[in-house]
């Protein structure tokens, strides 16, 4: 066993993070050390399949669609302030007050476009799905 | 990037169809990334919620023109530390990377060595712990720099190497075993 035979050394070698000296130096000795050659080849598989897509990636939980769905209400509960605000400094212009009642309610209540939005996110992630996807 | 310059105008405008948009883009990277990081699928689904009730609330002082995912993942590695800090055993390896070197040593073993599959190495990571497991997933599965992992950690550099040298030691160690 040599002070080459590090184990962090030869990681930092399989990954080449090693200055050109240090590099020399590792090279010449994993030439003439089986077991650091085969340790060396064990990082760089391992770095190599690290880095790859997993090709079975664990299945997306169907709870995902409904995770969606709540996070758009929040999503318009968190902007409906900002409409009230918006809404009102209209108003002092020119809106009567019969539509500022209206457009405030289609804007904060709103059932049906928080519903289309999220009916839409879950549609398109399903066949976004049926395409594929990678991590 | 022109998608994420969509997404963020449309945002910063207060539209739904932006956050949508936002979602339908980058929920199922969020949630993938999540679960890298503790391997539970609740545990996953609940992160990705904490992940993007925190967009909700801070889109809108999100610089224009940047990348949306940088700022996504770092959001989502910090909700992900903030739920290991919770947990015990962080760093123990339970001795995995004390584990005997396999036996050998000539050339059929260096062949053998680099022979696990998919299943295998997606098995060793799970079992690594969660601080190392995270340190792995930045650095091979996003690319990140051994100073960049520490900023996304927000642990020194040399923690970081360490987190690193053990990890890929143990999963060396252990998928070794296996072949």
């Amino acid at each position: 066993m040599e002070f080459t035979c590090d184990d962090a050394l030869l990681q930092m070698y399989a990954e080449g993070l090693l200055g050109s000296v240090e590099r020399s130096i590792l090279a010449e000795h994993v030439k003439t050390c089986p077991r650091c050659r085969a340790r060396v080849a064990a990082y760089k598989g391992l770095l190599w399949d690290l880095a790859q897509p997993d090709p079975e990636p664990e299945p997306l939980p169907p709870e995902l669609d409904a995770l969606s769905d709540r996070l758009m209400v929040a999503w318009a509960e968190e902007q409906a302030p900002k409409t009230w605000q918006k809404a009102s400094l209209t108003w002092t212009r020119d809106v009567p007050v019969v539509d500022l009642a209206l457009g405030a309610v289609g804007k904060v209540g709103h059932s049906l476009p928080r519903l289309g939005a999220a009916g839409l996110t879950s549609l398109a992630r399903r066949l976004l799905r049926r395409g594929g996807g990678g991590r | 990037m022109e998608l994420d310059e969509q997404i963020v105008s449309l945002c910063q405008r207060g539209r739904q169809d932006g956050f949508a948009r936002l979602l339908l883009t980058y929920q199922e990277r969020v949630y993938r990334r999540a679960y890298s990081f503790v391997h539970n699928r609740d545990d996953a689904l609940d992160l990705t919620q904490d992940v993007f009730m925190k967009v909700i609330r801070t889109i809108g002082s999100f610089t224009p023109g940047r990348p949306l995912w940088p700022w996504l993942q770092r959001i989502t590695t910090n909700a992900a530390l903030n739920f290991l800090r919770d947990r015990p055993a962080l760093l123990s390896l339970d001795g995995a990377e004390n584990l005997p070197e396999p036996a050998g040593g000539e050339d059929p073993l260096e062949a053998a060595v680099t022979a696990w599959t998919s299943q295998q190495l997606s098995q060793a990571l799970a079992n690594l712990p969660p601080l190392l497991r995270m340190a792995v997933v930045l650095r091979h599965h996003e690319g990140l720099s051994y100073e960049e992992v520490a900023q996304a950690m927000e642990v020194p550099l040399g923690t970081v190497k360490t987190y690193l040298f053990r990890a890929r030691k143990a999963l060396r160690l252990e998928l070794s075993r296996e072949v």
